[in-house]
């Protein structure tokens, strides 16, 4: 168990926009499993930095382990370039139909706040298109050796549309998976709908000009999707450490207003505390008074660094129902009082699960909510029997 | 052999610098090429230009050897990529 914990710290350290030296070579001596480390590294999708760090040239490690985090290295960053590949073709692809698309995380991401493509891990690639043009967007990508997970019928069902926000396409040929988004989330997190220009930003990979989301708007989604995933992996909130360091000009307070008007500014908040928390991310003084005086963001800060601590990773998602999940989800609402409400609507919510069961026509999509019951007390009772 | 001749550097290559190696890669056949530290600068030439006089003039100019030396590393270093099509020789107008 102590091991565990000075490879967290190990994690920390050489996961830092500038690792200290001495405090990872103190902290090498005291890791008794090589292995966990890799494998946590792995796990928490920092592998590349951490052996980034491992290879300074002062760093005291044996020469076998710095050879396995290599290797391992070298085969994420062999992945990587084919996938930035597949993203570059899409890209190219998607341009000669003048369909507009939006790639975020995966490889522009990397780009923008490492300057390469295989300082992060990525194991899919992520595409944001207009609503209006998902239906040509996919059968673009049929046509070129991708399949859809889903049947094609639920492109239109209007409340699989409401409820859902991305569509899976495997490329039959490469194996990579591109998660293809209409949405960035499930909540009204939706853009311009005609246009992106505004929204965007350009990054060169591999000499090709990729527009992905602005800063602004990538800062707010990785808070989101961090807040979402309980903060479970470290290279999310290395990435909101990252971005705030690296992108300049950067406009809080215009982040702050969006996060506002989405009912989710303590979900903003969580992902800068966090990242603050951990990494010391610089904020603007006004911010930073605001995170501090905002008391269940600084007790699920603790939270998720107990959790990180605790090297929970992994275990929280096999749960379909995970009380405390729900209580956060509560607690992320900005008004304290409405626990009751917000579990209601946790379990009355439908889900994109309640309509792919059936696809139903628009006048009868009532009978989803009627569903819905018997599909989450089937989903607990096979939890239970498993 | 490629004098005068403009070339294309198909949009499936790519190379990247990981730790100490330099790797080529074909998306189109999913082969890695490792290259050493003279293809590596070749290849990163190549990217800047459209033609191999221009590769040689910008080769001669910071590398001490010469011109004809140059032209033979050049022709041999191509040779595989261009027969696997990750440099395209353009047709001629």
């Amino acid at each position: 168990m102590k091991s565990v914990n000075h490879i967290n710290e190990l994690l920390l350290e050489a996961t830092r926009l500038q690792p200290n030296v001495s405090k990872l070579n103190k902290l090498i001596s005291k890791v008794e499993d090589y292995k966990a480390l890799q494998n946590y590294s792995f796990l928490h999708g920092v592998l590349p930095l951490v052996y980034k760090s491992l290879k300074h040239p002062d760093v005291k490690i044996d020469k076998d382990v710095l050879l396995a985090f290599k290797q391992k290295f070298i085969s994420i960053s062999q992945k990587n370039m084919q996938m930035t590949a597949e993203l570059i073709t899409l890209t190219k692809l998607f341009k000669e139909h003048k369909i507009k698309m939006l790639p975020f995380k995966g490889p522009t991401l990397s780009q923008l706040l490492y300057n390469d493509i295989n300082s992060r891990q990525y194991g899919d690639l992520d595409i944001l298109v207009n609503e209006e043009s998902l239906c040509e967007a996919q059968e673009l990508m049929s046509q070129h050796n991708y399949k859809m997970e889903l049947p094609k019928k639920f492109l239109k069902n209007r409340l699989f549309l409401k409820v859902g926000k991305d569509i899976h396409m495997h490329n039959s040929t490469s194996a990579n998976l591109v998660e293809l988004h209409w949405k960035l989330f499930e909540t009204k997190f939706v853009f311009n709908k005609k246009d992106f220009s505004n929204q965007s930003q350009t990054v060169l990979v591999n000499n090709t000009p990729i527009e992905t989301l602005k800063n602004e708007n990538l800062l707010l989604y990785l808070c989101l999707h961090g807040s979402k995933h309980f903060w479970e992996r470290l290279e999310w909130i290395v990435d909101i450490d990252r971005l705030i360091n690296v992108a300049k000009n950067l406009d809080l307070k215009e982040i702050e207003e969006q996060a506002i008007k989405m009912k989710s500014k303590r979900l903003f908040y969580l992902g800068l505390s966090v990242s603050h928390a951990m990494f010391y991310t610089p904020l603007p003084l006004d911010i930073k008074k605001a995170i501090e005086e905002d008391k269940i963001v600084q007790e699920m800060t603790k939270k998720i660094a107990a959790n990180f601590s605790k090297n929970n990773i992994g275990k929280k998602s096999t749960e379909p129902f995970n009380l405390d999940e729900i209580k956060n989800v509560s607690a992320f609402t900005q008004k304290n009082k409405d626990t009751l409400k917000s579990r209601f609507i946790y379990y009355f919510s439908l889900k994109t699960g309640d309509i792919l069961m059936v696809n139903l026509p628009s006048y009868l999509s009532w009978f989803y909510h009627i569903l819905r019951p018997f599909r989450l007390v089937g989903k607990y009772l096979k939890h239970i029997f498993s | 052999m490629y004098k005068n001749k403009t070339y294309t550097i198909s949009p499936s290559v790519m190379l990247q610098h990981i730790d100490d190696e330099s790797l080529l890669m074909d998306a189109n056949t999913k082969l890695f090429y490792e290259l050493n530290d003279m293809g590596s600068v070749l290849w990163e030439t190549l990217q800047h230009h459209t033609n191999f006089d221009g590769v040689v003039k910008e080769m001669l100019q910071n590398y001490d050897v010469s011109q004809e030396q140059l032209q033979n590393d050049l022709m041999l270093f191509s040779k595989e990529p261009i027969e696997k099509e990750m440099i395209i020789i353009n047709e001629e107008c």
